[in-house]
């Protein structure tokens, strides 16, 4: 294979006598073959991604503060992020660089909370107007609240668990399937926390349940405390970062692949 | 591709740049919480944006402005290869941001300041650029530009929208957001080449033109033509061959999509605008001695815009020698039942229950005219 893989980059440019392909054909790849030998942690099989997650004696709610003393001793994980491939050839080549997201997780009174932090350097959370009820609109009305901002995109992190999990269960990574959903708690600098069901691809829809949570953004790093309720031991649970500052939203982000639950 | 398209004709060379069909569209539409900044219709002035002295055209050049600003520079619509452009998505600066007037001081403090825009250094406006011209040798020329959404035949806001929150009504073509479904991504508003989807920020969702096709439905024409002082223009289906857009798009030939090579197939058509003829060209052609630049309608208008302005320059000459012309009859559209054509795309027909004094309107009852 390596061999055949030389003969190719010998005899492309050659062939085609193409600037581009030059390009296109990486002119060495010891670094590949080196780190398969060094078992980096970048090559490790998705199965031993776990998100540690201790136990603490107490209230949840006492752990939505990210100062709580619990959160010291809890493990760090550090999740693996990557960016969506480009979809239009407007987006830029190299996308930004992913946030270093670090997780600590802690589980009591049978409920899953996590402690959440990644780097930003900027804050972005535009504050649109809360939607008003609909029973108080008056047509007559002559005040409106007006559109502030009409390019300005929230930061945002979500959280993705099998909304009813199973051992040797693993849903589609693109926001679950038909057979086993995914739930989603999507937090959102300007509107909170929202609660999402999703089967598949663009299928999300809001369950209409919000999430206990914190968050601080404070010398270039977002704080996010959550309460993810009762996910089951060892469950696939899998984060997305978005960087409204970048105009992240959507498909636009940085995702991880499932890590899995683990308790020590 | 929808089974039958609802399209609108503008005829620019009639167009008087009042806003009237602006103003109706706001009533009627955009008159709600974070929609103050939008204008599903809109009229711009082209060239407009010459603050730049002294204001001579120069060839291949093709002035900005407009709503919002720089709109049809910045790209969206597709590739030759069929790739979506999206462009940037314009800030509410580039849309411009209503203006506080001193209304408060005038009015109820006593002051003698006469009303004028608290903000002294205002620099971009909805209709910054209204009536500004530009010198094509020594001849001033401008005209208006009326936009709605283009209703496009393949819709690059509906290949954009990864929620499939917009669509294209399968019976007459035109393109609505379900606003359930829309999750106020924008990538429609980075996608659309016209710049005709805005973001409404206190529901979090995009909105569009509608086509006004509630209204439609219940066979009445389109608010911003109903009321157009100007009667410039004229709402049919495309494929109903007693329609007025039938005829002026399909039959004469006279009508052209704004910018037709962003590959949208926009289902909104211009009358190419003409302006008067340049000094001491008696006898030129308007191809040989024009005064809007033909570099500048080519751009807007594509190549197509030559063949346009030589058939409708035909038409004149023979009005001009006392022959009838059809076509400029259909242009001059004295009457509602002239300009509009209201049916229920299933049929054909016009609405059965429309009250009896719309019957004329519908094209039910056909008036002999001259």
């Amino acid at each position: 294979m390596i061999a055949t893989r030389h003969r190719l980059r010998t005899l492309l440019p050659l062939i085609a006598g193409s600037v581009g392909l030059f390009i296109l054909i990486p002119a060495s790849r010891p670094g590949a073959d080196e780190t398969q030998k060094r078992g980096d942690t970048n090559t490790e099989p998705a199965a031993r991604l776990v998100v540690q997650l201790g136990t603490y004696q107490g209230k949840s709610e006492e752990l939505l503060d990210p100062d709580a003393k619990a959160w010291d001793k809890a493990a760090t994980t550090r999740i693996i992020l990557n960016r969506t491939p480009r979809v239009y050839q407007t987006e830029p080549i190299h996308p930004p660089a992913p946030p270093a997201l670090e997780v600590r997780g802690l589980r009591t009174e049978g409920k899953v909370m996590l402690r959440l932090r990644w780097n930003d350097a900027t804050r972005n959370a535009p504050e649109a107007p809360p939607p008003k009820p609909a029973e108080e609109e008056d047509p007559s009305k002559l005040y409106k609240r007006p559109t502030r901002e009409t390019d300005a995109f929230a930061d945002a992190l979500a959280i993705m668990v099998p909304d009813d999990w199973s051992p040797q269960q693993v849903p589609s990574l693109v926001m679950g399937d038909r057979k086993t959903p995914a739930r989603l708690y999507h937090w959102n600098a300007s509107r909170g926390a929202d609660q999402l069901i999703a089967k598949g691809r663009a299928t999300q829809v809001s369950s209409g349940k919000s999430f206990p949570f914190h968050d601080r953004h404070a010398d270039g790093y977002w704080t996010l405390t959550v309460d993810i309720g009762e996910a089951p031991a060892a469950c696939p649970i899998a984060f997305a970062v978005w960087n409204g500052h970048d105009k992240d939203r959507d498909g636009l982000k940085f995702f991880s692949i499932w890590y899995n639950l683990q308790e020590h | 591709m929808s089974k039958h398209q609802y399209a609108m004709v503008m005829d620019l060379n009639k167009c008087l740049g009042c806003q009237t069909c602006t103003m109706a569209c706001k009533k009627q539409w955009t008159d709600h919480d974070g929609m103050e900044y939008m204008y599903w219709n809109n009229v711009e002035t082209r060239p407009g944006h010459v603050r730049d002295a002294p204001f001579q055209y120069k060839e291949g050049e093709v002035p900005g402005g407009g709503y919002p600003r720089n709109w049809d520079k910045i790209g969206g619509g597709f590739d030759r290869n069929g790739q979506l452009t999206p462009s940037p998505l314009p800030s509410a600066e580039d849309y411009g941001k209503a203006w506080e007037y001193n209304y408060e001081d005038r009015l109820f403090k006593g002051s003698k300041k006469s009303v004028q825009p608290n903000d002294a250094n205002l620099n971009w406006g909805p209709n910054w650029d209204e009536d500004q011209g530009k010198l094509n040798g020594s001849d001033n020329f401008y005209f208006y530009l009326p936009r709605i959404c283009n209703h496009c035949t393949h819709p690059a806001c509906v290949e954009a929208c990864t929620t499939k929150a917009i669509y294209k009504r399968e019976e007459d073509g035109i393109v609505l957001i379900d606003r359930d479904r829309c999750r106020g991504y924008r990538h429609c508003i980075q996608a659309c080449p016209y710049k005709k989807i805005y973001y409404n920020e206190v529901l979090g969702k995009s909105q569009k033109c509608i086509f006004c096709y509630p209204r439609l439905e219940k066979g009445k024409v389109n608010a911003c033509a109903a009321q157009c002082p100007g009667r410039l223009r004229f709402v049919g289906l495309l494929d109903d061959p007693e329609s007025p857009v039938h005829k002026l798009v399909v039959k004469y030939r006279v009508a052209l999509g704004l910018l037709p090579d962003r590959g949208t197939g926009p289902n909104v058509y211009y009358v190419p605008p003409f302006n008067p003829p340049r000094k001491a060209n008696y006898g030129k052609s308007l191809l040989d001695d024009p005064r809007i630049p033909l570099g500048y309608l080519r751009y807007l208008f594509g190549p197509a815009v030559f063949d346009v302005l030589r058939r409708l320059e035909g038409e004149l000459a023979r009005a001009q020698n006392g022959d009838k012309s059809e076509l400029l009859q259909l242009l001059i559209g004295r009457d509602d039942n002239v300009r509009y054509r209201i049916v229920d795309p299933e049929t054909m027909h016009p609405f059965k229950n429309a009250p009896t004094h719309q019957l004329v309107q519908l094209g039910m009852i056909r008036r002999e005219h001259a």
